[in-house]
């Protein structure tokens, strides 16, 4: 098992770690990809030659304009000095991209959408099973107050409004889920945003684009993201 | 010999020949500027937090398993840049803190404890 933490206080055993990271993810699917604006990204605007904040709003219309995400955040190949093997699914959470490691030197390159507050951790995963138009279920408090939630309590089907979109790969340590996933999502155009909390989300067609290239044991490094990294810890 | 309306308009050819010059020299310089300082259309994004690109933080691990015993793990945790050709990326070298610096370019200048 590799994993690294922030810092001492978050080397406790594993299944404390597991135990608040559940909490964030419950917390994550619960309020899946819900609204906090925190502008941290920047779009280089080409006809003003400057760069402009990229906020769930701007991002919004945006989409709706273009029915795209902005270019750099859309599946490209891209330069990737590594040594890891091709395969290798790497997610830079700060920057939004998610690589996917090719031959030579190169890497496929998507756009993702993260949480707000980061994992918090950073470490080496896998991915433990794939699924097709996952089954989403809403966590119990989101259930208890949110009306709309109620009437998946027992589990929303998967489909194109489902939370977690066309494709899902779940995120293993060994043999225990981490409750990570990456996963689509039915809101395009929060790919380059951080607006909620612990999800990693991806457009419907990256997603099934990834999943048709991963294999189930593939090996994941999640970079550290968010504010541990400003801290200098 | 010219009018007081000839030199009138006199002036304001020369004047017009002389904004359309100013107008080329804009537009030759603008172009120069935007073939000259436009970022590529992948990086056409970024953040605040400046961290190092993933590809400089995973060479850093690699450098620092290198020179550590085998077997040693190494996992990036913190990067940032430094100036406008390095970054320092924070590692967690067998539960050991590690600074890396490394260039654009992908060379490690150095890994030490921290």
């Amino acid at each position: 098992m590799k994993r690294f933490f922030a810092s001492p206080a978050h080397r406790g055993n594993f299944w404390r770690g597991l135990a608040a990271r559940a909490a964030i993810v419950v917390f994550a699917l619960g309020s899946v990809c819900s609204s906090a604006n925190a502008v941290e990204t920047q779009v280089y605007d080409i006809k003003t030659r400057t760069w402009v904040d990229y906020d769930r709003t701007k991002a919004y219309q945006f989409y709706v304009k273009n029915k795209q995400v902005p270019e750099p955040f859309r599946r490209q190949l891209v330069k990737f000095r590594t040594a890891e093997e091709p395969g290798t699914i790497i997610i830079d959470g700060n920057q939004h991209f998610l690589y996917l490691v090719q031959p030579n030197q190169q890497a496929i390159r998507y756009g993702i959408g993260v949480g707000r507050e980061g994992f918090g951790w950073a470490g080496i995963v896998r991915v433990g099973r794939t699924a097709e138009w996952p089954t989403w279920t809403p966590p119990a408090e989101m259930v208890a107050r949110d009306p709309n939630a109620r009437k998946w309590a027992s589990g929303q089907p998967g489909g194109p409004d489902n939370p977690l979109g066309a494709r899902a790969l779940y995120l293993y340590e060994g043999d225990q889920d981490t409750i990570y996933r990456i996963h689509g999502t039915p809101e395009p155009w929060t790919i380059g945003l951080s607006v909620s909390s612990g999800c990693i989300r991806m457009n419907n067609d990256d997603v099934t684009d990834l999943h048709s290239r991963v294999k189930v044991g593939a090996k994941v490094i999640v970079l550290m993201q968010g504010a541990a990294l400003y801290k200098g810890v | 010999m010219h009018t007081t309306r000839d030199n009138y308009h006199l002036c304001r050819i020369g004047r017009y020949t002389s904004f359309l010059g100013m107008a080329s020299f804009a537009v030759a310089l603008s172009a120069c500027t935007t073939t000259n300082n436009n970022p590529e259309p992948n990086q056409m994004s970024r953040t605040m937090s400046d961290t190092a690109p993933a590809d400089l933080q995973l060479l850093c691990a690699d450098a620092a398993k290198a020179s550590a015993p085998a077997g040693s793990s190494a996992l990036p945790v913190a990067s940032r840049k430094l100036d406008g050709t390095t970054y320092q990326v924070d590692l967690n070298v067998n539960g050991e803190t590690k600074a890396c610096v490394i260039s654009d370019a992908g060379t490690v200048v150095s890994v030490q404890a921290s």
